[in-house]
């Protein structure tokens, strides 16, 4: 019965966040289908990976999500699909059937758990997936380096708009400074009012 | 019709998968589709974590599972960094308004 209500709250946490309009809403609703998820795998047996999922996948990735829109604004949700909804839903229907297929012979729950303790099986039977984990947790953090690093500062307009430009400097434009052109080409610079020399 | 607590699992995973890839094929806001993905990974942990019972190995399950979480973490950053640039040069989420991107 209690995986039954964790089932449907995680599946209506993850329908909500689907559904509404703005961003932020959005990040909470994902992070309860997160962490109901993790009482699922914990209710399930698997206790350390309930712990990483409700502290990575429900905490890190919720903060990168806010931070993410903190940077950039709550937009609410733009244009009309570009997959048709009717055209997305019979995919989606014919992945689950895929899936369906695959998975349909298997249900015979052994109903046993396994002696093995995650330490062996994780150091001593998967080292690949420890050295991509590795990997993985690197690149990670060099994109995050790269996500909270300042944008290089636009140069004053009049030297943008003026002949001091140097054309192999490339300019940032960002949406809330819109007086900022983008370096001219070369030829029109080097003639000013747009003549070839 | 009597359900086990793995199939209510495998259930759950199967809903949620196709959530996922239903938001994945329809949204068109960048941090939109990173959220649809979430739904999806968490749809497919539950499903590696059903197969862990029906096969009685939980522990497997488990190192699988943390090497998905891992991935999928990583994924989102690197995806939340690409929205936040195109945002911060473009102005938009939209995924329509990348076509006109010329390298």
């Amino acid at each position: 019965m209690a995986t039954v209500i964790l089932a449907v709250g995680a599946l209506l946490c993850a329908i909500q966040a689907m559904r509404v309009q703005r961003l932020l809403p959005a990040a909470l609703w994902l992070a309860a289908a997160s962490a109901f998820t993790a009482m699922l795998l914990y209710a399930a047996g698997l206790h350390e990976a309930a712990v990483v999922e409700l502290s990575v996948g429900s905490g890190l990735v919720f903060i990168l999500l806010i931070y993410a829109i903190s940077l950039s604004g709550d937009a609410r949700r733009q244009g009309a699909p570009i997959v048709p909804r009717s055209a997305a839903l019979v995919l989606v229907g014919l992945a689950l059937l895929l899936v369906g297929m695959f998975v349909w012979p298997t249900p015979v729950d052994l109903g046993r758990v396994s002696a093995g303790l995650l330490s062996t099986s994780l150091w001593m039977d998967r080292q690949l997936d420890v050295v991509v984990q590795i990997v993985l947790i690197f690149s990670g953090a060099l994109t995050i380096a790269g996500l909270l690093a300042r944008p290089k500062a636009a140069a004053p307009a009049n030297e943008v708009e003026g002949a001091a430009i140097n054309p192999s400097e490339p300019t940032l434009v960002t949406p809330s400074d819109t007086s900022t052109r983008l370096p001219a080409p070369a030829d029109q610079v080097a003639g000013c009012d747009g003549v070839k020399p | 019709m009597n359900l086990s607590p793995t199939d209510v699992l495998l259930a759950a995973a199967l809903v949620l998968v196709g959530l996922g890839l239903y938001g994945l094929v329809t949204v068109r806001h960048l941090i939109r589709i990173l959220v649809a993905l979430q739904i999806l990974t968490q749809g497919t942990l539950l499903a590696v974590a059903a197969a862990g019972r029906y096969s009685g190995r939980m522990d497997l399950a488990q190192a699988m599972i943390l090497t998905a979480i891992v991935a999928d973490t990583v994924i989102t950053t690197a995806g939340l960094a690409l929205a936040v640039r195109v945002w911060q040069s473009l102005g938009t989420f939209d995924l329509a308004d990348l076509a006109a991107l010329k390298g």
